[in-house]
């Protein structure tokens, strides 16, 4: 018989055909790199990682709900609910970057967590729940401003939002410290373990010892919080949230990006490195369009496309 | 000849499964294919049947050779298969799964349901399971469901069947029914590839043996030429001696104790003792409640009535959780709707149920988990390449036996067994019987749930036998015999 062995190329080749999308994401770099000149400047790149940062944050929560095998279509309106929140706590207590954080990982925590318990205790469907509250969450807070927009005023938050810390947008660090903390949790926390269990096989996961509903309820709850953490950057970089149009189609956007970074919709797969690829894809495409000034509406198509592509050939791949 | 491989090759993530196979299939001929788990049996299935397709070799069915081909293009040259997990759709009646993808029509347009329904209701006869056509699926228990696997590969007008361990959940009846059948195919001239773990059916039902070791073949030959004893020489390379270790005394002090357990419809007013050191064997036909008391001691599902006492002490368990903390463990009869999880790697599935045991601060323990990953690998043999590749490429045998090593890990005191050997060889069977028995000498209890008498008989201190949810006889290790369990368990008085 065959004693275990470890063989250190075939981690190599396991860590690549694991990791497709990060390879294809690098291909990606340097295609557009050698076709404008532009691209790949410092300046660019950092602005890349800006415009990803509010969506890619976003799509760290989601991705936690995706592993159970559900979906979170709420996050779009949980963004403007926080960011709301976040702004009347600026305007009317004073808050400072510190506070905004806090507004929003609570607010957000909280109505992820009603998605969460409405799904496991109320036996709803994750699709079906989180469209009725992506409407309740967004037109509440359109009746409460009368759909308009909530402005802020904070100096701090500008510099959140459009400032530099060593030649790098400061919006961006949030986003690095929420990745290696989403990363750290699935790899190395039972909290990890349970979660990909769960989405793999909830039966199994339940014979096993996991308790599947508090399981549930942490994820949907991390979503939200990181739709509320989303909305801290949004309201730092726009300085104001409108109840009516900000947000919109974010929910999809995020989705997006998590199955273009290789996580299954039935669960059980898919990593942060991943989906964080998946979001600067997205990122990188429309700033190489923008440059080679082809029309924003074009752009969509080729969103579409692209997801079109990379999962197709993901698909061959697996199947081989 | 319908069938005739030459030089097949196949290997999967540099691990060679299949080395240089010949082998061939004659047209009326019950060609058996055995070997112990992981020697490529089940691979060479899928090779003929198009899911995989071979590295190096050729195949030539009916005479015509195929380079390459799929699922679909065998279908069309006339290979059907019967897999040893079956695929069904469970939201679709019986018929619909049976004839999905290969409906007879009106027009070419609609599918012709009468026409469906009448002729899923005669094979399912042939079979001797009277289901209604219209019956859904996910309403069906486990072996009525590989019953319609059955069927749906019956139906397909082939004149090559593979069918990968078609017993393997199958009464004995049913068996017998399914061995009609294949004897009227093969006076048709049909060629059937048979995989079995289970030596007896190789002489009743088949004509030719092909052994397999290690991905190579080792020989083929007429069943009629061969003996039951070298056959097994020939698939463990060695000699078998003594298949059942000794039935060791249990202490007598009192580790499980039920009374009065109810569960309607499942089964009522179920009472027994579990002694330190002992094993006990549960069986009865299907539908006798054997696989709903397992879940319902492991807290899966909550009794009606009645009460368990572990140590002496009652307890109330309303989650598998709380049955893992008490210590105990239990391993499904369906590894795959409710056992692994196959895109997760040997360790994680080892560990699954004990990561509260390794462990700081919620953080998992590598190395700690690791080690006692590794220990459940050694002592159970599980044959894996590298313990970090998933699961889903280990052999059926192979999973089984992780299944039962996630409850080593977990340091189970008792262990419920549902099925513990399916689909496991004879070699592994008998080293497993001889881990079983080392478990229960430590003082530990054991739940033996099963259909195969020989096992029971074997294994077991004591047999309960369920007959419509109900203990109807307990027999000792010493009284027991094939016929006395088979009787009470169609519940004839004796």
């Amino acid at each position: 018989m065959q004693q275990p062995t470890f063989v250190t190329t075939e981690r190599y080749q396991r860590w690549f055909s694991r990791n497709k999308i990060f390879v294809t994401l690098i291909i990606l770099v340097f295609l557009a790199s050698i076709t404008s000149d532009y691209f790949w400047t410092w300046n660019n790149i950092m602005n890349v990682f800006r415009q990803a940062s509010v969506i890619g944050m976003i799509a760290l929560g989601v991705h936690f709900v995706v592993l159970i095998g559900k979906l979170d279509l709420s996050v779009g309106s949980i963004l403007v609910f926080s960011g709301a929140i976040i702004l009347w706590g600026q305007n009317l207590f004073n808050f400072d970057i510190p506070g905004s954080f806090l507004l929003g990982a609570i607010s957000g925590i909280l109505l992820g967590s009603l998605n969460g318990i409405i799904v496991t205790y109320g036996r709803v469907p994750s699709f079906i729940t989180t469209l009725g509250t992506m409407f309740i969450y967004r037109y509440f807070m359109m009746w409460v401003a009368d759909a308009g927009a909530i402005s802020g005023s904070r100096i701090s938050h500008t510099f959140l939002g459009h400032g530099y810390w060593l030649g790098i947008p400061v919006v961006v660090f949030p986003l690095i410290l929420a990745a290696i903390s989403a990363h750290f949790l699935l790899s190395r926390t039972l909290f990890g373990r349970y979660i990909y269990a769960v989405g793999q096989n909830p039966r199994a996961a339940y014979s096993s010892g996991a308790n599947i509903r508090m399981v549930t309820v942490i994820a949907f709850a991390l979503s939200g919080m990181a739709a509320g953490l989303g909305a801290v950057l949004e309201t730092a970089r726009l300085n104001s949230i409108s109840t009516a149009n900000s947000g919109v189609y974010y929910e999809l956007d995020a989705i997006a990006a998590v199955v273009l970074g290789g996580a299954s919709l039935r669960g059980g797969k898919g990593t942060i490195l991943g989906t964080v690829s998946g979001v600067l894809m997205f990122s990188i495409l429309n700033n190489y369009m923008n440059l080679q000034n082809v029309s924003t509406y074009l752009q969509g198509v080729l969103k579409g496309l692209l997801i079109f592509l990379v999962l197709y050939r993901q698909n061959r791949l697996r199947e081989e | 000849m319908l069938l005739q491989m030459k030089g097949i090759t196949k290997s999967f993530y540099g691990v060679q499964v299949l080395d240089n196979i010949d082998f061939e299939l004659r047209p009326g001929e019950v060609h058996a294919l055995v070997g112990e788990n992981g020697a490529g049996k089940s691979t060479l299935a899928k090779l003929i049947s198009g899911v995989h397709r071979p590295d190096d070799g050729y195949m030539v069915v009916n005479g015509k050779p195929v380079p390459l081909f799929s699922p679909i293009e065998a279908q069309r040259m006339g290979i059907s298969m019967i897999y040893q997990e079956s695929c069904l759709v469970p939201e679709m009646s019986i018929a619909e799964n049976v004839f999905l993808g290969s409906e007879p029509r009106w027009l070419g347009l609609f599918s012709n349901m009468m026409k469906m329904k009448r002729e899923t209701k005669s094979i399912l006869r042939l079979l001797g399971m009277p289901l209604h056509p219209n019956t859904k699926v996910k309403d069906l228990s486990m072996s009525e469901h590989h019953i319609v696997a059955i069927a749906k590969a019956l139906s397909l007008k082939a004149n090559i069947f593979v069918m990968d361990e078609p017993t393997a959940s199958l009464s004995d009846s049913e068996r017998i029914r399914l061995f009609g059948m294949i004897r009227r195919f093969k006076a048709n001239g049909v060629g059937i590839v048979y995989i079995t773990h289970r030596l007896n059916e190789i002489f009743e039902i088949c004509d030719r043996v092909t052994v397999l070791r290690d991905g190579k073949k080792v020989l083929t030959s007429n069943v009629n030429e061969l003996s039951e004893k070298e056959l097994v020489k020939q698939m463990v390379g060695r000699e078998l001696t003594q298949i059942f270790p000794p039935i060791s005394e249990p202490t007598g002090v009192e580790l499980l104790r039920v009374e009065n357990l109810t569960r309607k419809p499942w089964f009522e007013k179920i009472d027994f003792k579990l002694n330190e050191g002992e094993i006990l064997g549960i069986t009865g036909l299907m539908g006798s409640g054997t696989e709903g008391l397992a879940k319902t001691i492991f807290g899966e599902v909550k009794p009606e009535s009645g009460k368990v006492y572990w140590h002496r002490q009652p307890i109330q368990l309303s989650t598998p959780r709380q049955a893992i903390d008490t210590g105990f463990g239990y391993v499904n009869r369906d590894r795959i709707e409710s056992g692994l999880f196959m895109d997760m790697n040997v360790y994680h599935n080892l560990t699954i149920a004990s990561l509260k045991k390794i462990h700081r601060y919620h953080l998992v323990h590598e190395q700690q988990e690791h080690h006692k990953a590794l220990d459940a690998i050694i002592q159970l043999d599980i044959k894996t390449h590298d313990p970090e590749q998933e699961i889903k490429f280990l052999s059926g045998g192979n999973q089984q036996k992780v299944m039962l090593g996630k409850w080593l890990v977990a340091e189970s005191d008792l262990y419920i067994l549902d099925e513990p050997t399916r689909g496991i060889d004879v070699a592994s069977k008998s080293e497993l019987y001889v881990l079983l028995h080392e478990l229960v000498n430590e003082g530990k209890g054991m739940i033996v749930i099963s259909s195969d008498m020989s096992e029971l008989i074997g294994l077991c201190n004591r047999i309960l036998v369920m007959h419509e949810g109900r203990i109807v006889n307990e027999i000792t290790h010493e009284e027991a015999t094939q016929e006395r369990i088979l009787q009470a368990a169609s519940g004839i008085r004796g």
